[in-house]
């Protein structure tokens, strides 16, 4: 009885999927978001300057780390398009400490926030980690990825250089 | 069932263009569902779905939760909405009502998270309003939290921590400066016994704390202090049979933490330091929550000074924190070397706040350490953990490699701590009269011409200790085409024993002394040392072999093998799946010679399992699992539990977000 529960539940549910991913895409909200380095600015903020690749991440996260390797490659190859990485750091106050000394000892470049109770995380459907959500700079989200497997790096790239290429299409 | 209906009615009024709230296109929107659902041979079985709605338009955003789970993998059965929130942005104002989760500072005072892996969930129902001018940040929140809390059974909680809580918090930034101060109170009823509300204890925790850190180009600095005490009402019936209530100190406590980092070109120093004091207990009594109460509460998430580990093998022999009692330092350096290699290297002791002694085998005295440091003596509980870890890519960033070695020794428990002067008295009597009686003497009078007196020293100590090793190697290669291979290993040697050293055997409660093991020789101690583990197996030798095998984005493979040559308590594995058969190259298996459920000695203690997951779309995502799992303790972000083993069984999950 309970596996038909389960059947029909799930069933429930992919409806409901289905039903909201015919409606199409949604922009993000403007959330606000305290930096690595104690500073407070916003979604939108960062937005203005251009395109965003917002990542989740903590430091116990084995796939997140080999991702952010890469993820820091497109910050600095695409930053003079206006392109930025913002990486939202997951972990609790209990190993929040590290956080600053793991980016230093990697020399990333990527813009870091921290969201030590998930809160950012919980509005913007990113408890998996890594969860990566490409923003254009009218804030409408553009693509969703979830998980790392190594050579995915490659799938992200063109992802941003589409959007990038769509910029400068508008631009023309 | 009914927020759920009335969520399904909304989605399917979406279309309507006349009633625009309800109007999908009306809102900024995401949706994520996570399902899973598992069942095993040894009945662990469980279905959990969860569905979050969070849904933006101008200043106001709101989150809905529903859970069906019945039972879910760890906690109480759920079929309705689990949480919710609404949420709304005025100028400098932004009011909340629903479940909300706060930090202050770094959690001395108030985390709150939600932790479906151990099943932990502190945020509070209740309401918040912020007002926020940049720089000035104040914060009030009320409501009520439950916390549930396991007993002997693993999935499901026996008691019930109820919080009636309010607080408020003000922050303060200037230049490289800021500064924070927080007030909470709460008023817990603690259910003590697992039978019902009536065993409960009445608590008033009153928590005032404040923060200071600063940020340079090279340093970062944090501390925190919080000063802590709490009442307790007691409830008792006067003479005309009214209920009076009584409030009584019940316990007063602080906590402190020192966080800095310092930073020079790629390299990076970490530093911490904490003292937590909010009850302390003797170190034969090490479990706390139920009976032990008016001390930390379920708010105060406070850092650990060990590492957060995420490999399982080290999370196994994590330490347990112990927040009421507990100083220690950690220190780490992590930086670059050459040929594009990186340096983790982490040291960290901790020990707890008193030196005891046992008097007697139940009567213990404290006497606190001085100055700062933790302590090694026996009597403080001391850990100390060493851990290095070297990780790099090579060929091209096409092969990633990652070896760790961990090393931790503790004494987790102390029965006995006894170190003083027993002194033993004798009498010397000289007979001075006697009678002869049937060819026998007997002594009619006697004189005691003097007493001895002999003083020595004492010393009884019993205590279990631990110690382990840990080195997990981790490779992984990147082909072209877009596949990749894994391979990990891991290898772990952990001793327990209980540890005797003495020199007297027991002890007399009718002369309140001890009985010297040797009363010819009172310097003659004996040290004995058992093993914890059945047979007396000295060490226990853990093993781990994983390979993957995947296509980016497509579909990943994981085969884990997980060994051990002895568990701490004897358990046989009651099922032989083909799996396990195909691995061993069991060919009798696969021709019906084997009988399946009294499986061949050669695959006792190993845990076999597979793992499939499939990315339907970059947002949607299958697995599915097959095997065995062992349980163990399992700690993330500090809090510990023990899960227990998923024996032959299924486990399936689905994840999507839209």
């Amino acid at each position: 009885m309970k596996k038909i529960n389960y059947i029909k539940t799930a069933l429930l549910f992919l409806i409901f999927n289905s039903a909201i991913a015919e409606q199409g895409g949604t922009k993000i909200p403007d959330l606000e978001i305290k930096m690595l380095n104690g500073q407070r600015t916003s979604i939108y903020k960062l937005l203005k300057k251009g395109p965003l690749l917002i990542d989740f991440w903590a430091t116990w996260c084995t796939p997140c780390k080999k991702l952010m390797v890469h993820l820091d490659d497109y910050h600095q190859k695409y930053k003079d398009e206006g392109f930025q990485v913002l990486m939202i750091n997951q972990d609790t106050p209990r190993s929040l400490g590290k956080v600053k000394s793991y980016i230093n000892s990697k020399k990333h470049k990527f813009l870091v926030a921290i969201d030590p109770n998930q809160q950012i995380s919980k509005k913007l459907n990113g408890q998996i980690m890594p969860s990566l959500i490409l923003v254009r700079s009218d804030a409408s989200i553009v693509w969703r990825h979830q998980g790392f497997m190594p050579g995915e790096e490659k799938e992200i790239q063109q992802q941003i250089e589409l959007l990038l290429n769509e910029n400068k299409k508008v631009d023309e | 069932m009914r927020y759920f209906k009335i969520f399904i009615f909304s989605a399917l009024l979406a279309q309507n263009p006349n009633i625009p709230f309800l109007d999908l296109d009306f809102w900024n929107y995401n949706t994520g569902i996570t399902m899973n659902f598992g069942d095993s041979y040894d009945d662990y079985s469980f279905m959990e779905n969860r569905m979050d709605l969070n849904f933006f338009k101008g200043n106001f955003s709101g989150w809905l939760q529903y859970e069906y789970s019945d039972p879910p993998e760890l906690g109480y059965p759920i079929k309705d909405l689990r949480k919710y929130r609404f949420e709304y942005n005025y100028g400098p104002w932004k009011f909340k009502y629903g479940d909300i989760y706060e930090i202050w500072g770094r959690g001395l005072t108030l985390v709150q998270i939600d932790d479906q892996g151990i099943d932990f969930d502190n945020s509070t129902r209740g309401i918040m309003i912020n007002y926020d001018t940049g720089n000035i940040r104040i914060s009030h929140l009320n409501g009520n939290t439950k916390n549930d809390i396991l007993d002997t059974d693993l999935r499901i909680p026996a008691f019930t921590f109820s919080h009636d809580m309010e607080g408020t918090n003000l922050e303060f930034d200037f230049d490289k400066y800021s500064i924070g101060l927080s007030h909470l109170q709460s008023d817990e009823i603690h259910q003590y016994r697992p039978y019902g509300p009536l065993d409960t204890a009445f608590v008033n925790h009153r928590l005032s704390g404040f923060y200071l850190s600063s940020f340079g180009k090279n340093y970062d600095i944090f501390f925190e202090y919080v000063d802590k005490q709490s009442k307790e009402s007691i409830f008792s019936l006067d003479f005309f049979g009214n209920e009076v209530e009584n409030v009584v100190p019940l316990k007063k406590g602080y906590g402190l933490y020192l966080n800095s980092n310092f930073y020079l070109s790629t390299w990076s120093i970490f530093a911490e330091y904490k003292r937590y004091s909010f009850d302390r207990i003797n170190p034969a009594n090490t479990d706390y929550v139920i009976s032990n109460y008016g001390n930390r509460i379920d708010y105060q998430v406070m850092p650990i000074l060990y590492r957060e580990q995420n490999h399982s093998f080290l999370g196994r022999v994590a330490h347990q924190t112990n927040a009421n009692d507990e100083r220690g330092i950690q220190i780490e350096v992590s930086g670059a070397l050459p040929a594009g290699l990186q340096l983790v290297s982490q040291y960290s002791k901790l020990s707890r706040n008193d030196k005891w002694e046992s008097f007697t085998p139940i009567n213990w005295s404290p006497s606190s350490l001085g100055g700062f440091l933790p302590s090694e003596d026996i009597s403080t509980l001391p850990y100390s953990e060493f851990y290095n870890e070297i990780s790099g890519y090579f060929l091209k960033d096409k092969l990633f490699a990652k070896i760790v070695f961990g090393a931790n020794k503790e004494i987790p428990k102390v029965i006995r701590n006894f170190s003083g002067a027993n002194t033993s008295i004798s009498e010397n009597w000289t007979y001075t009269d006697s009678i002869e009686f049937n060819d026998d003497w007997f002594f009619t009078d006697s004189i005691l011409e003097g007493i001895d007196t002999v003083s020595y020293d004492v010393s009884s100590k019993l205590y279990r200790t631990s110690k382990s090793f840990t080195i997990p190697l981790e490779l992984s290669y990147n082909y072209n085409n877009h596949y990749s291979f894994g391979i990990g290993l891991a290898y772990q040697e952990k001793e327990l024993k209980n540890v005797s050293y003495s020199n007297v055997g027991s002890y007399n409660w009718l002369d309140s002394s001890w009985v010297l093991i040797d009363p010819d020789n009172p310097t003659s101690y004996q040290k004995e040392e058992t093993n914890q583990y059945p047979n007396n197996i000295p060490a226990q030798i853990n093993r781990m072999f994983y390979f993957s095998i995947s296509k980016a984005s497509q579909w990943a493979l994981t085969i884990n093998y997980d060994w051990t040559n002895v568990q701490e308590v004897i358990e046989l594995d009651p099922q032989y799946t083909p799996l396990e058969a195909l691995l061993f190259g069991d060919l009798k298996y696969f021709k019906g010679e084997r009988d399946r459920l009294n499986p061949p000695s050669f695959i006792q203690n190993k845990w076999v399992s597979m793992e499939l997951s499939y990315n339907i779309t970059s947002t949607q995502r299958i697995s599915i699992i097959y095997g065995s799992l062992q349980g163990g303790l399992v700690c993330s972000n500090g809090i510990c539990r023990i899960l227990q083993p998923f024996n032959d069984g299924l486990k399936l999950s689905y994840s999507a977000v839209l």
